[in-house]
């Protein structure tokens, strides 16, 4: 929870020269050096508005935050906490609710229904991992929506910030797919035709077993 | 007695989130699981992960009387 009153902090205050310091202090080489030189958010808890939390998502934990949540995702929520003095790229993917599936038409309503002790601690294992594979990395998401979610809301959305694009793009990409791969979460798609569950069941690997993503998905893959 | 948790299909078919149930491994749990919720429901599991305490299990796994079964149907994954 601090850490996250930390960051509105710095989202109000950030035309304060105390909170750019970062920034102004900064010299080209900084932005080439690991995520250790990343310095993380101020430690001045005023301005804070812990109202702005979707009441039912964890708060960020350090530089991760992962949760599950019945309320709408928030991008700006997301963004606010991937962006970072030392970060030039930030890569958000937002999964959204469709209105078919397969030859499927006139799907109206989704419902995830998670396995919810196991589903966070496997979304803590994905950010674990994208960490351990692109340690450039400095901020991650991965939030998961459950319960009803009308068609064309976000029902997830994973996201990493980092210096570089190279590592934000290969991190988000894998967060992606390793939610999708490890966590039990399953849908339930309401359709003109009755309802059911998706479409093409897999099962549940752990995160260390996710392949990286490629760097160009085929287009047209559904997968 | 050990705790099993349904979800998805497992849920529906027997109609219900949860029960306890007798058994010392997973697979006398889930013979007991068969036994009570039919046919339809063995379907569902020979296609499902059972997990004990948030962690995948083979069938010879031992389970005790507090621990958590769960059964986790294939996941839909999404096409998005």
């Amino acid at each position: 929870m601090i850490d996250w009153i930390l960051y509105h902090w710095l989202v109000r205050n950030s035309f304060d020269p105390e909170a750019l310091t970062p920034l102004v202090a900064a010299d080209p080489d900084a932005l080439t050096q690991p995520e250790g030189a990343c310095p993380d958010a101020p430690t001045q808890p005023e301005g804070a508005d812990p109202g702005a939390l979707p009441d039912s998502l964890t708060a960020p934990v350090g530089r991760d935050w992962f949760g599950l949540s019945e309320a709408p995702l928030r991008l700006d929520d997301v963004n606010e906490f991937l962006v970072r003095p030392s970060c030039g790229a930030n890569v958000v993917f937002t999964g959204t609710t469709r209105d078919h599936a397969g030859n499927r038409d006139g799907v109206d309503l989704l419902t995830y229904e998670a396995y919810e002790s196991a589903a966070l601690r496997r979304l803590a294992e994905v950010l674990a991992e994208a960490r351990m594979r692109w340690s450039e990395v400095v901020a991650l998401v991965a939030i998961h929506r459950v319960g009803d979610v009308p068609v064309g809301e976000a029902a997830v959305i994973v996201g990493a910030s980092s210096p570089h694009r190279e590592a934000a793009f290969s991190a988000a990409g894998f967060c992606i797919d390793a939610v999708k791969a490890t966590v039990p979460i399953w849908k339930r798609e309401r359709h003109s035709g009755g309802a059911d569950w998706g479409l093409e069941g897999a099962s549940l690997i752990n995160a260390a077993a996710v392949s990286n993503p490629s760097p160009s998905p085929e287009i047209g893959s559904e997968s | 007695m050990p705790e099993v948790l349904l979800f998805a299909q497992a849920r529906e078919v027997a109609g219900r989130t949860g029960i306890m149930v007798e058994g010392t491994t997973v697979a006398s749990v889930i013979e007991e699981l068969i036994e009570r919720f039919g046919p339809e429901f063995s379907d569902v599991v020979a296609v499902s992960n059972v997990w004990v305490n948030g962690e995948p299990a083979e069938s010879d796994s031992a389970v005790g009387v507090n621990d958590e079964v769960a059964i986790l149907p294939p996941v839909s994954g999404g096409l998005e």
